[in-house]
């Protein structure tokens, strides 16, 4: 056979893929990850997963432009912020995109766990993506808790305080779990690092965590058909799927 | 991946093959024993380093939780500067105070009601919400919140809304140069009993004041 010259597609795409998969395996990861059957009946509302994973990278994103300029001091971080939104360039837009889209998080969070739940997509095989999505859903609320302090103005002080005293009236461990908090028995500077230091390292690293293990169980298990499928389920052969898969 | 012979074996040891590996090192027997014990050491050895990271961490995260408040005694100024409210007026001298005096960033600033009782005393009421903590302002009938709604009287009584509990109190005394001074803050209860400090919105008194461990103060 005579040697053809390779076309450009293959020269540009294809022989750099291939170079990278045969050395990581890489590839056919990212394509068993896209490329997976779902039901014919799957819907919009099967999107509401991948939008919080859209919404959490923009959080993530802007949040680490925010930390850039922000100062978790009591002294100076109402300024910072003065100065994100006012000086920095598109400073205003980041801080925005970062402030709006953490109340859209919390609202596709529980469209999406509704959607789960009526579906019944929560029953066996899935139930440890459930609680791994309950776990997320704890996380993002404490992200949400966390957050609102960081931007120091007399509503973020005390509607902090309010907060953390809530968490004082829980019994016996509930006065321990608020100068956890406070990182100590009053409001002090401490507080303000401490809230910082858990909304931006320590939830987020427990989310990317969690986020991971939610979707290798969603690839591994499969989307659910609507209750109002007419595809028959047949569960001899999911279980068969299940196992095979293993 | 190529597997070696010993892969596809249960790692499991008689008595007789142990005494075997060790009359024989270097037989399939030896490696087996040498390979549980280099898997129990890289186990062994992994828990116990992350235990020597573990407690450290987590002792400095969750010391703060049992942390004791430091009183100070606040000296704010002449008792002559807080006299008896003429009949129709408000009683209440609203004065504002740092509770810590080495804390500059305005985080330990207070507000304290003081109140002329007549013959040199005095009541000081704090002006935290015994409802979340928020700050409650002196009105003709006593105290209001502005967050939830809480009311109370002038004696700092819940009358109406959501706290559990009265106001909490400062201690007061007259020092050697005539000052008013601010001692230890206290709780009370509807009797007007005083009781240990503890967090807003958990009640001092009554069977559910047993789930509120007192707030350790020093």
């Amino acid at each position: 056979m005579p040697r053809t010259r390779p076309t450009a597609k293959e020269l540009v795409v294809d022989a750099p893929l291939e170079w990278v998969e045969e050395r990581t395996g890489f590839v056919g990861l990212v394509e068993s990850f896209l490329f997976r059957k779902v039901p014919g009946d799957t819907s919009w509302l099967q999107t509401l997963g991948s939008s919080l994973l859209t919404v959490f990278l923009l959080q993530a994103t802007t949040g680490v432009i925010l930390a850039m300029s922000y100062h978790p001091d009591p002294g100076s971080a109402y300024e910072s912020i003065r100065y994100i939104t006012d000086q920095e360039t598109l400073g205003w837009l980041v801080r925005g995109m970062h402030k709006w889209g953490s109340s859209v998080m919390v609202i596709l969070l529980f469209l999406h766990m509704a959607r789960t739940f009526v579906f019944g997509a929560y029953k066996y095989p899935r139930e440890l993506t459930w609680v791994t999505g309950g776990l997320l859903f704890i996380m993002v609320m404490a992200m949400s808790f966390t957050g609102y302090l960081l931007v120091w103005d007399q509503r973020a002080y005390w509607a902090t305080v309010v907060g953390v005293n809530i968490n004082g009236t829980g019994p016996i461990v509930g006065p321990y779990l608020a100068n956890f908090f406070k990182a100590g028995p009053v409001f002090g500077d401490q507080t303000l690092s401490r809230f910082y230091s858990l909304h931006m390292l320590v939830i987020p690293g427990g989310i990317f965590t969690f986020i991971f293990i939610h979707m290798w169980l969603v690839v591994r298990l499969g989307v659910t058909s609507p209750p109002w499928s007419r595809q028959r389920y047949d569960e001899a052969a999911a279980r068969e799927a299940v196992e095979s898969s293993r | 991946m190529a597997e070696t012979p010993a892969d596809n074996q249960e790692h499991r040891t008689t008595p007789g093959e142990a005494a075997a590996a060790a009359a024989h090192p270097g037989s399939a027997q030896a490696a087996m024993s040498r390979q549980k014990l280099l898997t129990g050491a890289t186990v062994g050895l992994g828990a116990l380093m992350s235990v020597i990271i573990a407690v450290p961490v987590t002792v400095a995260v969750l010391a703060p939780s049992f942390k004791t408040i430091k009183e100070f005694s606040i000296d704010i100024g002449p008792a002559t500067l807080y006299p008896a409210a003429k009949s129709g007026e408000i009683p209440w001298h609203a004065v504002t105070f740092e509770s810590r005096p080495d804390d500059l960033s305005g985080l330990s600033r207070r507000l304290v009601y003081v109140r002329n009782d007549g013959n040199q005393k005095f009541t000081a009421i704090a002006n935290t919400c015994m409802h979340l903590g928020c700050p409650v302002q002196a009105n003709a009938t006593g105290f209001a919140c502005p967050c939830h709604g809480g009311q109370y009287d002038s004696q700092g009584r819940r009358i109406a809304g959501p706290p559990v509990r009265p106001l909490n109190r400062y201690e007061t005394s007259i020092n050697d140069k005539g000052h008013l001074v601010l001692g230890q803050l206290y709780a009370m209860d509807d009797s007007l009993k005083r009781h240990q400090l503890k967090g807003p919105g958990q009640p001092v008194d009554g069977i559910l004041s047993y789930l509120y461990p007192d707030a350790p103060q020093g």
